[in-house]
């Protein structure tokens, strides 16, 4: 590290830039949840996030991305899923975006008001919402859903979209 | 990413001890331990997730679906925990006040 960081410091041209956006694709595999995780976890920390925060994160991608599996093997779509996190300001945004089917928004929604959240297939996304506030799902343009959540970095409050 | 699902005997209960991350590629094991604990005719089994560093709702669906299983034999099953992670994922769904949470196992086995 210290060699790099000479390096760096004699040459301008190679200073490292600060990323702000961040993109996994992977395939439609109960493999893929765990390596999402860890994407988005690494993400989360590298920008401070506090360990409950990153936790949180870890939660809501491992949702969403099982989710996501879920709805490309239940159409034997074999397109990647994409995991991604741009850093807007102080908030850190997560979207995971499927090619599946799709699914009722007020039918999932209903189910998620049940005690303790037990009905079959909204628990995962009633876990999310309830970590995130911010959680927005819609139906893309072409094919599948894209869900999003944001954090606060460095321990900044997460604004409500 | 592993997980280690290990199954032995403490006095009356039938013990699973969990180790490792659970989430949909891993819950099968778990799954396929329980239910396997539950139908060689133990009707106390505790579950010890200790060592568990992480657990989504698939996992939790996982221990549901035992609850439920030793439940329909009129028997019990209880949790052992004080890992952050798995607790703060039982106390978002609402399900600490579904399981009998415990922080040992002699707790978990001397509980009324």
């Amino acid at each position: 590290m210290k060699r790099q960081a000479e390096h760096y410091q004699d040459d301008d041209v190679m200073r490292p830039v600060e990323l702000r956006a961040f993109r996994l694709e992977v395939p439609p595999r109960s493999t893929s949840v765990a390596l999402a995780r860890l994407f988005a976890a690494s993400i989360a920390r590298h920008f401070d996030c506090d360990d409950e925060t990153v936790e949180d994160v870890k939660i809501a991608v491992s949702e969403t991305v099982t989710n996501a599996v879920k709805a490309h093997l239940s159409d034997s779509c074999e397109e990647p899923v994409i995991v991604s996190a741009t850093v807007e300001g102080s908030t850190i945004k997560f979207s995971v975006v499927d090619q599946g089917p799709g699914f009722d928004f007020e039918a999932v929604a209903r189910a998620a008001q049940k005690p303790a959240m037990l009905s079959r297939g909204s628990l995962g996304l009633a876990l999310v919402r309830s970590l995130f506030s911010t959680t927005q799902l819609r139906h893309n343009a072409d094919r599948g859903m894209t869900v999003e959540f944001s954090c606060g970095i460095g321990g900044a409050a997460t604004a409500s979209p | 990413m592993d997980l280690s699902v290990e199954t032995r005997g403490e006095g009356t209960w039938a013990v699973v001890d969990v180790g490792g991350e659970v989430d949909m590629f891993t819950a099968p094991k778990l799954r396929e331990a329980l239910i396997q604990a539950i139908d060689q005719g133990n009707d106390r089994v505790a579950v010890d997730l200790h060592d568990v560093t992480f657990m989504d709702s698939t996992g939790l669906g996982v221990l549901i679906g035992a609850l439920r299983r030793v439940r329909e034999r009129s028997g019990e099953l209880r949790i052992i925990c004080t890992s952050r992670p798995v607790l703060r994922v039982l106390e978002v769904t609402g399900l600490h006040n579904v399981f009998s949470i415990h922080e040992s196992l002699e707790e978990a086995m001397s509980a009324g």
